[in-house]
């Protein structure tokens, strides 16, 4: 497997009037295209920070990232916007849907992004909310769903580009075990289909469905587990 | 996408409800005074432009030069005819006269008076050219004995009947209806509802030489095509040196004329002695102000949009996450605030027609723009520009700041609205405010200043007074024949004479100290009868009133007044004489000035007092002046009416009051005053709404703060007013601002007066205090409510 994802003596440092705060500190990693990767740590400990820079919505303070064997450092901002909507997809804790567009028309969003066709995007959104057991919600408003439901239409949306990788940011964290348990079964099928996942979690649970855990300290890498079961 | 865009935006306004309401009602309101100013306008900037050659045609003003200089729109019946035969450049020319006020005329047993009469060149529908409903242009004045009427006229003479051919009589003569024309559209700065042709009879040249220096009519010359009009002023002076230098030079006067382009008079004439004229002032007011409302509106949704993009960059930041970039944002706000324009535009154009179409607004206006608004073209084409103009200009920063937020940021909620920005919105809403207390400062002292011009005493007594307008000398001879029977009657008091009243047009002309004419002054004049002074109590300072045996005199006694002493520098009358009625070979009057009146004001007090002499005429043509006892009216009327009838049973006996007619005077003034005090409303609704908005968006930003403190013990009080303090001094300090703004501009309307009450000082403090007072209301109900939440939901609200 190629590597999709190499990072190098990244550091990010966040400065606010006074005060300045090493988020990140000198962290090098490289992740395989196709890899199942947990990160975890108390909260603080950089992991959410971590997956923004992977997923292309932040840039380090210093160091280097590749990207699919394209250095970010050296993309302009319109580039660096252009590779994250083609082959990145996100899933946050708190779903962020869009509570004035319905499941269809928060689905589809990306692919208006992506100047797709009214028809083609019609047929991809439908498909993809049929795999994944929500259709029958397709005209209702994110309100009128229950956390998992959401979760799962944050899902689609991460999902209906066909993107190389899917960053989850503790995505059970607002739901119950069953709902939890269901959000995770998807995502290790996505896997199992190619896609690259990247995870924040703290949830021991979760991570056992990842095949490589990744512990994290103060901004630092602290170790790292390659099988599923977590000292 | 658009559909998705059009669908998100309709759902979102329905979901903020409150926010739409306010915004599409001020944008709405803003819209809507500016396209009735738009038509309005338009109509005030197109007078006469419906002639067809409009851009040939020259009002000929004559400018006096005697110490000072004159303008006036009046010359003499010689300029026309003359000017054709010396300048080439010169087509055709054309000559109106005023028949006067209520000027009298029967059809079988009905009578009529009317105003607007007035007799031309046969030439004048070659010149001005007119809609025919019946006769035709070249055949309608071929008779001295014709008349032509307009189509209001005609139908309230002849009802639906063809009024062509039909034969009108006056007191000596009487006129075949050659003609019909179509009424004159409201924008014609001369409209007449009957035209006679005059100037039949030829004028010998020394007559018109003599005439030269008179202003007794309105004169219009016809460029040819290509011609300028500076080739004939800066050659008039061969046209005076051929005609004019002789009377000149004893008059010591010299004269010039201006050629005002007939699409210029209403609006930029100066010249003096003129019909009704616009006002290029108030036209730049109602812009400025149309302006200045839509302006304020935009403000608020400007400052509405911004208070709820913390709400908003949430969303923005989600899109930007799946894919959206800044351009795509900012495509999706502006479209927002286009269609919120756009919908407002629909609202406006209603409001619009709406209001142009009530009795209300006709008569503020004195204008009737019910068919106008649809027809404008700069309606028609305007109203889209509007909308981008308002949409893009109101949506583009609120925009900005939402699509520029960062992905991160959005999501997580720590956009913050920097500091340093929020100056911009205080600033904005701060401006509201000063616009909004200076609009209601000015127009509670425009309201003040009517009420000063009407009950200013005028050096006479206007009240109880009636006039009656008497064309027909022989009449009012026959009338004043009675005197001693009408005084008999205990509730008249006094009969006099005149040929103008106070404020109505007074004469002006020439007079001299010395019987050669040399030393000379121009005055004002008037020429009255006996009792004159007595039935108007205008007090006599110096020497006496003219006494019945003056008209017996060999001397003729005239009067002066204060005024004409001080600009001479004489202490007193003795043996003082003034000569008037110049030709070519001096004064061909003269007269022993017998008596000094105090100075009263003979014109409206938008003009100082002026010298003022007055002339002995037993029975002048004019009016008739009665004072009496207004308690027994319908008494004295009854036996006016009486008398009237047995003298001339052929004419109604009609009278109106000194104070009315004065009141009229200031007919523009009081509607101008009237149309500021209903914007003064809107404005103020419109800041009232700017006020919400900010009141919003102190909340949402203090929402933390609130609950912090509340859970540290401050009380509702406490908390309502640390947000009650922001508002109070952003109100304080805005209001004081409006002080030199409304100073300024009411200032600018009250030189218009020569004699103004004081801006008082009062006005500014309570409209402050008031200003605070409503902003206190305004905002109270939003920053109680937030006061009254509970600490934990406001705390979870972070």
């Amino acid at each position: 497997m190629s590597t999709l994802l190499e990072l190098e003596n990244i550091t990010k440092v966040y400065q606010s009037d006074q005060v300045q705060t090493t988020a990140l500190n000198s962290i090098s990693l490289k992740i395989r295209q196709g890899e199942f990767v947990s990160l975890m740590g108390t909260s603080g400990s950089g992991k959410s920070t971590l997956l923004h820079l992977l997923g292309l919505l932040d840039l380090s303070s210093s160091g280097t990232y590749k990207f699919n064997n394209r250095t970010v450092n050296d993309l302009t901002k319109k580039e660096i916007v252009s590779l994250r909507k083609l082959h990145v997809g996100f899933v946050f804790q708190n779903f962020n849907l869009i509570n004035d567009l319905d499941v269809f028309e928060n689905v589809e969003l990306p692919l208006i992004y992506l100047k797709i066709d009214r028809a083609s995007r019609k047929k991809k959104v439908d498909a993809i909310l049929d795999r994944l057991g929500i259709i029958h919600k397709i005209k209702s408003f994110p309100q009128q769903l229950s956390g998992g439901q959401q979760q799962r239409v944050a899902i689609a949306r991460a999902l209906i580009t066909e993107p190389k990788l899917i960053l989850a940011d503790e995505p059970t964290g607002n739901l119950d075990s069953e709902q939890g348990n269901e959000v995770m079964e998807m995502l290790s099928e996505q896997n199992e289909k190619g896609t690259t996942i990247v995870m924040a979690t703290h949830n021991y649970n979760d991570a056992t469905y990842s095949r490589r855990i990744i512990k994290m300290l103060d901004g630092q890498l602290l170790s790292e587990n390659r099988s599923v079961n977590v000292a | 996408m658009l559909r998705n865009l059009l669908k998100y935006y309709i759902r979102n306004f329905s979901k903020n409800r409150y926010y739409t309401l306010i915004n599409i009602s001020g944008i709405a309101l803003g819209l809507a005074i500016s396209l009735i100013i738009t038509v309005y306008l338009q109509n005030e900037l197109t007078y006469d432009e419906h002639y067809s050659d409009y851009n040939r045609i020259y009002r000929v003003a004559p400018f006096y030069e005697l110490e000072e200089g004159y303008l006036v729109a009046q010359s003499g019946a010689g300029i026309g005819p003359l000017m054709n035969e010396e300048y080439s450049e010169i087509e055709s020319y054309v000559r109106m006269v005023s028949m006067g006020e209520n000027f009298f005329f029967r059809y079988k047993d009905q009578s009529y008076y009317d105003d607007f009469v007035y007799f031309a060149d046969s030439t004048y529908f070659q010149f001005f050219n007119s809609e025919f409903l019946e006769g035709n242009a070249d055949s309608c004045f071929k008779k001295a004995q014709s008349i032509v009427l307009t189509r209001s006229l005609s139908e309230k003479v002849f009802g639906n009947e063809k009024a062509l051919g039909k034969v009108i009589r006056t007191n000596n003569n009487f006129f075949e209806v050659t003609g019909v024309i179509q009424d004159h559209p409201q924008n014609t700065h001369l409209r007449f509802n009957a035209l006679l042709p005059g100037f039949m009879n030829p004028i010998s040249m020394d007559d018109m030489k003599r005439s030269l220096w008179s202003t007794t009519m309105f004169n219009y010359v016809k460029l040819k095509g290509g011609e300028s009009p500076e080739s004939v002023v800066n050659n008039f002076d061969r046209f005076y040196n051929k005609y004019m230098k002789d009377m000149g030079e004893m008059f010591g006067a010299d004269f010039a004329i201006r050629l005002e382009r007939l699409d210029d008079i209403h609006l930029k004439s100066t010249a003096a002695y003129d019909l009704n004229r616009g006002n290029i002032r108030y036209l730049i007011t109602f812009g400025g102000i149309g302006f200045m409302i839509l302006l304020l509106a935009m403000i608020n949704y400007v400052n509405m949009a911004t208070a709820r993009a913390p709400a908003r960059t949430r969303e923005a930041g989600i899109r930007k996450v799946v894919g959206s970039d800044k351009k795509s944002l900012i495509f999706q706000f502006l479209g927002e605030s286009l269609l919120l324009a756009f919908i407002s535009m629909i609202i406006a154009l209603s409001i619009a027609e709406i209001v142009v179409n009530t009795e209300l607004f006709k008569t503020l206006s004195q204008k009737d723009l019910s068919k106008a608004l649809f027809a404008s073209k700069y309606v028609i084409f305007g109203a889209p520009l509007l909308i981008l103009f308002v949409g893009l200009l109101s949506g583009i920063y609120p925009a900005y700041q939402i699509a520029k937020v960062e992905a991160l940021d959005g999501i997580f909620g720590s956009y913050k609205l920097k500091k340093k920005r929020t100056w911009l919105r205080t600033l904005l809403v701060g401006f509201q405010i000063t616009m909004s207390v200076s609009v209601v400062v000015i127009a509670v002292t425009m309201a003040d200043q009517i009420q000063y011009v009407n009950s200013k005493y005028l050096g006479f007594n206007k009240e109880e007074v009636i006039l009656i307008q008497s064309q027909d000398s022989l009449i009012a001879h026959d009338f004043l024949d009675r005197k001693a029977l009408l005084l008999v009657h205990e509730d008249i008091k006094s009969i006099s004479t005149s040929t103008n009243t106070p404020g109505s047009h007074v004469g002006r002309s020439i007079v001299a100290f010395d019987e050669n004419g040399l030393e000379t002054e121009v005055v004002d004049f008037m020429v009255v009868g006996q009792d004159y002074f007595k039935t108007l109590q205008i007090p006599i300072v110096k020497g006496r009133a003219f006494r019945e045996e003056d008209s017996l005199s060999t001397v003729q006694p005239v009067l002066v007044n204060q005024r004409f002493l001080d600009v001479m520098h004489w202490e007193d009358i003795e043996d003082k004489y003034l000569y008037w009625a110049m030709d070519e070979y001096g004064p061909t009057e003269s007269g022993k000035i017998v008596g000094v009146t105090e100075n009263f004001h003979a014109f409206s007090l938008h003009e100082s007092i002026n010298p003022l002499v007055f002339y002995l005429e037993p029975v002048p043509e004019g009016s008739i002046n009665i004072r009496i006892n207004r308690d027994n009216i319908d008494e004295v009327i009854s036996f006016l009416t009486a008398q009237w009838e047995e003298i001339d049973p052929n004419h109604p006996f009609e009278y109106y009051y000194l104070e009315d007619d004065l009141g009229n005077l200031y007919t523009e003034d009081m509607r101008l005053a009237q149309l500021t005090k209903a914007l003064t409303f809107l404005v103020i609704f419109i800041s009232i709404l700017g006020l919400l908005g900010l009141a919003s968006f102190i909340i949402q930003r203090r929402t933390k703060e609130i609950g912090v403190r509340m859970v540290l013990g401050a009380s509702q009080v406490q908390v309502m007013w640390l947000m009650m303090k922001q508002i109070t001094v952003l109100v304080f300090i805005a209001s004081l601002l409006s002080i030199p703004i409304a100073n300024k501009v009411i200032g600018l309307w009250l030189d218009n007066f020569a004699y103004t009450t004081p801006v008082k000082i009062e006005v500014f403090v309570i409209t402050i205090f008031l200003a605070l007072v409503l902003s206190y209301i305004t905002v109270a109900y939003h920053i109680f409510y937030a006061a009254r939440a509970n600490p934990v939901d406001v705390l979870k609200y972070e």
